[in-house]
């Protein structure tokens, strides 16, 4: 059955939608990721333009955001004070990249940095991921847990405007958090994704903070991000299309509770592993895009250029 | 089949009793196309009548808009845009149609250019550009293939059906991407190879139903939108996390 999607101005499949929405839904159960990365190429792939993708796959992780904050403020593991701090970073970062993506669809050049972006955030997290959960997968295997250091002084420690995070067990400079969320709050702009694959582990290991409230305080700030980007896309450049958030919102929803009932049965580290080898695979299928041949050289922008 | 021949006779007589006058009409068999949410394309009935019973041209124009054309080129192995010619007013919909004696190699483009309406006479001029004009007529190829792609363009020499050598007929197929705005539905007879008389009637395209009312939203209070759009996701993300929860 045909919808279609006012904003978007083209019609889909309804069910195609649902279904990418559970799809990913049942992943991000799975894996306790978002999806974002995954959902907004997928978008662009059938036919929704990018800039519209952008803003409703924002619109769509309010939603998912606020189930998972909700479920996490329940169990006490959100560093709400540390959480601020992010969402201040995360609000300028945001609010900046929505007036760059503009700036750049009128150069014609933002679905390169799309791109670009995807290829060069998914590829060094896959690999990281993918090494990281190989060796521990091998360190089970031989049984030997080496213990690091417990606290180690890097030129992070040097920087100013400490600040002490309770909630996190943390004295350090309040320009980090800050900058972590900037940082998040850009490429949530720019690439559509809530950013927590690149948040959580800026938060492990850049700020060191303990993984109990890692989950929670990320997607605490993700939240107020994405609301922010659904906001101005909305305002500024009219790109949200509440009805494609509902359907993929609706599937979702659904897939998500799927992902975690199975992710409950299923064996972490092996998952990891699978979870690396899908953010290396569409990496490698966007970066394959840019470089090969295009089947037709030329595109159709509506409006004038510069 | 049996009202439609029961509508065109209908139109026939009623241009019959107007007497000599009124040498071509045309008409649709509706003037308004709804997008609703479950648009999926659709397809109009076109009718007229030429008193001669000549060969016919019809035309379907959307409504001008500005288009920017912008070719892939390799740097540094990447396929990135950069060249680009802007079109002024180039429709967002062309459907051309004729009789079946117009059909012959070159029939229909030595008309058109007469008329300055063909497909590659769209009246599709670029804006100032440094590129030479060989480089900018593969822009404007480029930007009537791609169309042609998305059913937006379209060329069908003889399409049109000529009954009792007075009344014509023809559709015309609208896709699920057709573009919304007031279009122009032109008919021409041609004698030898000249068109002489012409027929207009209005066509209006526009979005209906719920999806009309959230993208006037979108547009005329875009800040509330936004924060709807919010509060909707938040009540839904809280609302999916509640059920699941009592579950």
């Amino acid at each position: 059955m045909h919808v279609y999607l006012p904003i978007a101005e083209i019609s889909v499949n309804m069910f195609l939608l649902i279904g990418m929405g559970a799809g990913v839904g049942v992943l991000s159960g799975l894996f306790g990721v978002g999806g974002g990365f995954l959902m907004t190429p997928l978008l662009i792939f059938i036919g929704v333009p990018p800039a519209v993708a952008v803003g409703s796959e924002a619109n769509q992780l309010v939603a998912t955001s606020i189930t998972g904050v909700l479920a996490h403020w329940r169990r006490k593991s959100v560093d709400f004070k540390m959480g601020f701090v992010l969402l201040t970073g995360g609000v300028i970062g945001s609010t900046g990249g929505v007036f760059l993506f503009k700036a750049l669809q009128q150069l014609g050049q933002i679905d390169l940095v799309i791109s670009l972006c995807y290829v060069v955030f998914l590829g060094i997290i896959g690999l990281l991921m993918f090494s990281e959960s190989v060796r521990s997968m091998l360190k089970q295997k031989r049984g030997v847990a080496r213990r690091g250091k417990l606290h180690k002084h890097t030129w992070v420690h040097g920087l100013p405007f400490k600040m002490r995070f309770h909630k996190s067990r943390l004295y350090v400079s309040a320009l980090l958090p800050l900058f972590v969320g900037m940082l998040v709050g850009v490429l949530a702009a720019i690439m559509g994704v809530g950013g927590g694959f690149i948040m959580v582990p800026a938060m492990i290991y850049l700020i060191g903070m303990p993984t109990s409230v890692v989950a929670g305080t990320s997607l605490f700030q993700i939240l107020f991000v994405v609301a922010n980007v659904t906001f101005l896309q909305a305002w500024q450049n009219q790109t949200v299309d509440i009805l494609l958030a509902l359907l993929l919102l609706f599937g979702s929803v659904l897939g998500v509770q799927v992902g975690t009932r199975l992710g409950a049965k299923l064996p972490s580290e092996q998952f990891r592993v699978l979870l690396a080898l899908l953010v290396l695979l569409t990496c490698g299928k966007l970066a394959f895009d840019l470089v090969a041949t295009p089947g037709n050289p030329f595109s159709i922008a509506l409006g004038g250029g510069h | 089949m049996r009202r439609l021949s029961i509508i065109l006779s209908l139109v026939a007589a009623a241009f019959l009793a107007r007497g000599a006058a009124a040498q071509i009409a045309v008409d649709l068999s509706k003037h308004q196309i709804e997008i609703t949410a479950g648009f999926d394309g659709a397809e109009l009935l076109l009718f007229g009548y030429d008193s001669k019973g000549a060969e016919v041209v019809v035309i379907v124009r959307g409504p001008p808009e500005t288009v920017s054309v912008r070719e892939k080129a390799r740097t540094a192995g990447i396929w990135i845009n950069q060249d680009e010619v802007t079109f002024e007013r180039a429709p967002s919909f062309y459907f051309v149609a004729t009789t079946e004696g117009l059909r012959g190699d070159g029939q229909l483009e030595s008309i058109l250019e007469g008329l300055g309406v063909g497909p590659r006479y769209l009246g599709l001029t670029a804006q100032d550009t440094d590129l030479s004009d060989e480089r900018v007529e593969e822009f404007r190829s480029a930007l009537i293939n791609l169309r042609e792609q998305d059913q937006l363009y379209a060329k069908e020499p003889g399409r049109v059906l000529m009954r009792d050598d007075r009344l014509f007929r023809t559709t015309v197929p609208f896709p699920s991407g057709t573009p919304i705005g007031d279009y122009t539905v032109t008919v021409y007879e041609v004698v030898d190879g000249w068109p002489l008389l012409g027929a207009e009637t209005p066509l209006h395209v526009r979005k209906a139903g719920f999806g009309a009312f959230v993208s006037n939203t979108a547009h005329d209070h875009p800040a509330l939108y936004g924060i709807v759009a919010i509060l909707i996701a938040l009540v839904a993300g809280w609302f999916g996390g509640w059920a699941f929860r009592k579950s």
